[in-house]
């Protein structure tokens, strides 16, 4: 899979090179700011970028900014976000952009590999991956007679991993559970929550994220 | 004014005439005036008036005076103009111009009858004129012309009736010499009950006032029929003469007199003007009361404001001041007045009116300023601390925190990097450890550096840092926020102030649920927390608002807020600047 690398800590550009080289993924370009980041995606067309939010010129939101401006050019195209803070805004603004081959992730995450890797894949094939921790947060937020109460402890860990972005056969492995089960915890979770089912895993992800923040 | 070349020409006109028509008769009829010098003298009255009449008119236009005057003068001129025997208005002329003086120095200095006394100048006048009338009808002044080719007499001639014209002569010469006896006895109560201001034009008015009082008691005491009414007798007495210069000289200098005053006078207005120059911000009440006192030349004006209770006026001095008799009050501004003597000219009442408006308002306009100065600086001093005060907990948040973590990570490295005594399955121990305390260090300088300044306000603007608020927050936040982006330091404001709000909610209130609202109208932002707690919001308890109205109010804005038992709601009001 061919990946690029926008970030503009050199320690940490460094770091991400030698992790995904070592696995075998191949690296087209590493660049540090959101203009370098556009013309390369268009010189090398990526299956996935990892990018920084936070880049030159304006330190802002440019490496964000600029994912979004490629996605309208390159629908197929796979965007990781790195972040260092946890702000489920950003995983919507993305995820508005198409649910698929969307990922954030805090940049702290990187430290473990296997994680990041499997994140990096996942996204490059078209999955979508949101950092555990920005579900949590949005899991913790209080409200007013709280619909999550009404969900049994599986039901809440389902769509916690439904929120981050793993398909149904991700959930059964990780969860110890069968497909069967899965789907039918889905269906309970839906019905409680009031929302509307849809197939497709990204999309859903989009949809409870939503429901999350509101 | 044109009418001031108009008028001496006219009374030019007639005393040539007036010259002609004697230089006529005398011809005609072959007469011989008793005293040369009388239609000099009586010339020189008219024009006394006329001249006095014109000057006075143009030193204050706005005072009937002047016009009295020359219109005397020019009556008194015409009336000279007779031709005997057929023309005598002479007498009428004479004794209506009589009558007329006492109601002219009445008025002095303004020129005008006030309403309620002006029925009584009418009829006093028109008694005073019927008598004149009466009294050339019931005599034949030219009975001793023999002329037959002549008319009988004068044409106003009804019947020559001696002793009723000498009973018309002295019932109209008692009217008139009880009106200046009236008039006299007036002068000298406005005197006594007077201010300053009417003492003054008392004493001017009297200078012309007793000697026409004399003149006009005396002269029915001599005979009617000598040279005050008609040139053309034949009695020669010495006195007589020397009541006709007598009578010349009081009634030439009684407006000459008033003509002088009020050209004197005309400079009070340039005292008011004299007065806006030298009035001086930093004036005290009581400088200004001085000035005003000196402008109007009236020592018992004040300045009054008012007091504490209804109706109660204070002065400079911090004393209640109340409006004697003799005085008025007009209203300054909006709770300022002036009293002064009634005596005191409109113009030069409005004019000083107006210049201490200015001066008060300037003065008021001069302590807003202070104050509002004195309370930018408190304001500026409690953000310089607060400033302060954050360094140091962020300081100390970074020394217990943080910093003890990477302290423990880098001992727990050194730890494995030892290869300590022991087992080495402790190393794989040591090194989740390290990890571990690695990672929760950079949870804690996270939150550290959101609480500082989150990132993803001046990433992603207002709306998206408070919905990350919200997400953390205890209470429930529902978030209603115009998109867009603002000025940096507005949208820090904001997030601060919502921030600030809504942890007031959630601990000191124990609310359940907090809403955020921001609209964008006008230039401005309206931002408001609310939330349903138990209220309690003090700005004495804790700086917290305080910290809040001064960043508001630093960035030209405003914060008020209600807090009670049903909730608090806070709204901060924020103009949108280009200089953010």
């Amino acid at each position: 899979m061919r990946v690029l690398i926008a970030e503009d800590s050199v320690l940490l550009k460094e770091g991400l090179i030698r992790i995904l080289e070592d696995a075998g993924f191949e690296v087209t370009a590493a660049v540090s700011d959101a203009e370098s980041l556009v013309n390369r995606v268009r010189a090398d067309t990526p299956d996935v970028c990892v990018v920084d939010v936070r880049m030159p010129p304006k330190l802002e939101a440019d490496g964000l900014e600029a994912a979004i401006e490629l996605r309208s050019e390159f629908p197929d195209l796979g965007i990781l976000i790195l972040s260092q803070y946890v702000e489920p805004h950003y995983s919507l603004e993305l995820l508005e952009t198409g649910s698929s081959g969307v990922g954030y992730l805090l940049k702290e995450r990187v430290s473990d590999e296997e994680d990041f890797l499997d994140a990096v894949t996942a996204v490059g094939n078209g999955g979508t991956r949101i950092d555990p921790a920005v579900v949590a947060q949005l899991f913790g937020r209080k409200r007013k007679d709280d619909p999550l109460d009404r969900l049994t402890d599986r039901e809440r860990d389902v769509l916690a991993a439904m929120a981050e972005g793993k398909t149904n056969s991700a959930i059964a492995e990780t969860h110890f559970m069968s497909v069967k089960t899965v789907e039918s915890h889905i269906r309970s979770i839906f019905m409680k929550l009031d929302l509307d089912t849809d197939g497709d895993v990204n999309r859903r992800v989009l949809a409870v994220l939503r429901w999350l923040r509101s | 004014m044109k009418r001031h070349i108009v008028i001496p020409a006219v009374a030019l006109v007639l005393s040539a005439v007036a010259f002609g028509a004697q230089e006529y008769a005398l011809a005609r009829y072959g007469l011989t005036l008793k005293f040369g010098e009388w239609l000099w003298l009586q010339l020189g009255i008219g024009w006394a008036f006329v001249l006095s009449g014109v000057v006075a008119e143009r030193a204050q236009p706005e005072s009937g005076i002047g016009r009295w005057f020359w219109v005397i003068g020019t009556i008194w001129i015409g009336r000279l103009v007779f031709v005997p025997p057929l023309i005598q208005w002479e007498t009428i002329g004479l004794v209506a111009l009589y009558g007329l003086f006492a109601v002219v120095l009445f008025t002095y200095p303004s020129g005008r009858v006030l309403g309620q006394w002006r029925p009584l100048a009418i009829a006093y006048i028109s008694v005073v004129t019927v008598f004149a009338v009466a009294i050339t009808a019931t005599f034949d002044f030219y009975a001793w012309v023999d002329d037959p080719v002549c008319c009988p007499s004068h044409l106003l001639l009804i019947s020559h009736q001696p002793d009723l014209n000498q009973a018309l002569l002295t019932i109209g010469g008692a009217i008139v010499a009880a009106a200046v006896l009236a008039l006299v006895a007036v002068l000298v109560l406005r005197y006594r009950r007077g201010s300053r201001v009417v003492r003054r034009s008392v004493i001017v008015t009297s200078l012309a006032a007793v000697p026409l009082a004399i003149v006009v008691v005396v002269m029915p005491i001599v005979s009617a029929t000598t040279s005050g009414f008609s040139a053309f007798e034949v009695a020669d007495a010495a006195d007589t003469r020397s009541t006709m210069w007598i009578q010349a000289i009081v009634l030439a200098a009684l407006p000459i007199v008033l003509a002088i005053d009020l050209v004197r006078t005309r400079y009070s207005k340039s005292r008011v003007a004299d007065m806006v120059i030298a009035i001086d911000p930093a004036m005290s009440a009581s400088q200004l009361q001085a000035q005003v006192q000196k402008a109007l030349a009236d020592p018992s004006a004040r300045l009054a404001f008012a007091g504490d209770t209804d109706g109660e006026l204070v002065g400079v001095n911090g004393n209640t001041v109340i409006t004697a008799d003799g005085q008025d009050r007009t209203a300054i501004a909006d709770d300022a007045y002036l009293i002064h003597d009634r005596a005191v000219g409109s113009d030069e009442r409005d004019a000083a009116a107006r210049a201490v408006s200015l001066a008060i308002s300037n003065a008021r306009l001069e302590a807003q300023l202070r104050a509002q100065l004195a309370v930018t600086r408190e304001s500026r001093q409690r953000i310089v601390s607060a400033t302060d005060d954050e360094r140091r907990r962020i300081e100390r948040d970074l020394h217990d925190g943080a910093q003890q973590r990477l302290v423990a990570l880098a001992a727990t490295l050194a730890a494995a990097r030892r290869g300590d005594s022991t087992v080495p399955d402790d190393l794989a121990a040591l090194l989740d450890q390290a990890a571990g305390e690695a990672e929760a260090a950079m949870g804690e300088l996270r939150d550290l550096a959101r609480g500082v300044h989150p990132a993803i306000l001046e990433q992603a603007g207002l709306k998206p840092a408070i919905e990350s608020l919200g997400d953390r927050s205890p209470v429930p936040v529902t978030v209603d926020i115009d998109p867009g982006r603002f000025p940096s330091a507005i949208e820090t404001a904001a997030y601060f102030i919502a921030a600030e709000a809504i942890t007031n909610a959630a601990k000191h209130a124990r609310a359940s649920e907090v809403t955020v609202r921001a609209r964008v109208e006008g230039g401005l932002i309206r931002l408001d927390v609310a939330d349903d707690g138990e209220g309690g919001l003090d700005p004495a308890k804790g700086s917290g608002i305080r910290g809040l109205e001064d960043r508001s109010m630093a960035l030209g804005g405003s914060l008020t807020y209600e807090s009670g038992p049903d909730g608090t709601t806070i709204h901060a009001t924020i103009p949108i600047s280009e200089g953010g």
